[in-house]
């Protein structure tokens, strides 16, 4: 009873160095589990959201931009006896004029990134295109098939991580372009990495300011390394052949297209 | 040069840029013939892959060196002259 008093001071204390401990452990804990949510949504749920609005892109580009049916295979695609014969000859590419801001204008097919890669092209590197549709050509490039540089940017990881295995591309891997007009095949010669400054991969001739474009190149960026943004991966192509809407699809992605089709 | 890629790649799945140079010097490549990309990038960190280009005409034996496994094409010389693109010619 008479020693009531100190017991009771030492319980106070105690209590209150308890309580201080609790409030910072539950503040780490909710901090924790907020930058679990945010990881979860920046690397999972922005990447499920761009995935639909890419595929719905693609497969409504591909619905209006229609190669005509029943698809041919043009000979000279990636491999098989009709590459023997090359690729059958259409003249000079078409180049088209440049799309509005934001809009689609063509879809990528990369065999090295999947059986099934397909993204739409937009027109535009902001946020609003990256983070949505995925690939955006920077506007002071020029269109595919034209002299010069046709680069587009892309995320490496997040909205879609539409570049994740920019790094896995080998030479002499082809890239395939659709637009209104027909199907651009590029073939990939080289990577580099650069700081993000060096805007002058960008250029008609890249990293070359005073020379004039004899090939046209297609140019994709990315950030490097795959979990950091410190620098840009660079991967350069070069314009092999095209071909009109109407000879149908490059073999090696004729069955990928029928398929979209069919979807959409 | 493939032949001496896959046989630098056994003792060391990812070589550095002088050790590819070393090799395809020691087979009696041209060294002017020769780009190979860089094997650290501009900060520090280890390229994820090595890139060679040999010139041989008009055409160019490209090659690629990542986890010890070995791929190349052939591909036309640019308009360059050269065999990559860009600024890394090594």
């Amino acid at each position: 009873m008479v020693s009531a008093g100190p017991k009771g001071k030492r319980g106070r204390s105690g209590s209150r160095r308890v309580s201080v401990f609790g409030v910072a452990g539950e503040l780490l804990v909710t901090f924790g589990l907020l930058a679990l949510l945010f990881v979860g949504w920046e690397f999972w749920w922005t990447g499920v959201q761009a995935g639909a609005v890419q595929s719905k892109a693609v497969e409504q580009f591909v619905r209006e931009a229609r190669p005509s049916m029943p698809l041919p295979a043009v000979p000279g695609a990636a491999s098989g006896p009709e590459a023997v014969a090359g690729p059958a000859d259409f003249g000079l590419p078409p180049v088209a004029d440049a799309p509005a801001p934001g809009e689609t204008f063509g879809v990528i097919y990369i065999p090295r990134f999947g059986a099934e890669y397909s993204r739409p092209l937009a027109e535009g590197t902001g946020m609003d295109v990256l983070d949505t549709l995925g690939l955006g050509r920077y506007p002071s490039t020029t269109m595919p098939g034209a002299p010069g540089n046709f680069a587009v940017a892309g995320h490496r990881q997040t909205h879609g991580a539409v570049l994740d295995n920019i790094h896995t591309l080998v030479p002499g891997d082809k890239l395939y372009v659709q637009t209104a007009d027909g199907f651009y095949t590029y073939v990939f010669r080289n990577t580099e990495i650069v700081l993000p400054e060096r805007t002058d991969v960008l250029l008609p001739v890249p990293t070359d300011p005073g020379a004039s474009p004899q090939e046209s190149l297609l140019t994709l960026t990315s950030c490097n390394p795959r979990f950091g943004q410190q620098e840009r991966i660079i991967a350069y192509s070069v314009l092999d052949s095209w071909q009109p809407l109407s000879a149908g699809p490059p073999a090696e992605i004729a069955s990928q297209l029928a398929a979209l089709q069919e979807e959409g | 040069m493939e032949t001496a890629l896959a046989d630098l790649v056994l003792s060391s799945p990812q070589p550095t840029r002088e050790q590819l140079r070393d090799a395809l010097l020691t087979r009696g490549v041209p060294a002017d013939t020769l780009e190979i990309s860089a094997s650290t990038t501009p900060t520090g960190l280890e390229a994820d892959a090595i890139q060679v280009g040999v010139l041989s005409g008009t055409v160019c034996l490209m090659a690629y060196v990542r986890d010890g496994t070995v791929s190349s094409a052939t591909l036309p010389v640019l308009a360059s002259g050269q065999c990559f693109l860009g600024s890394d010619h090594g």
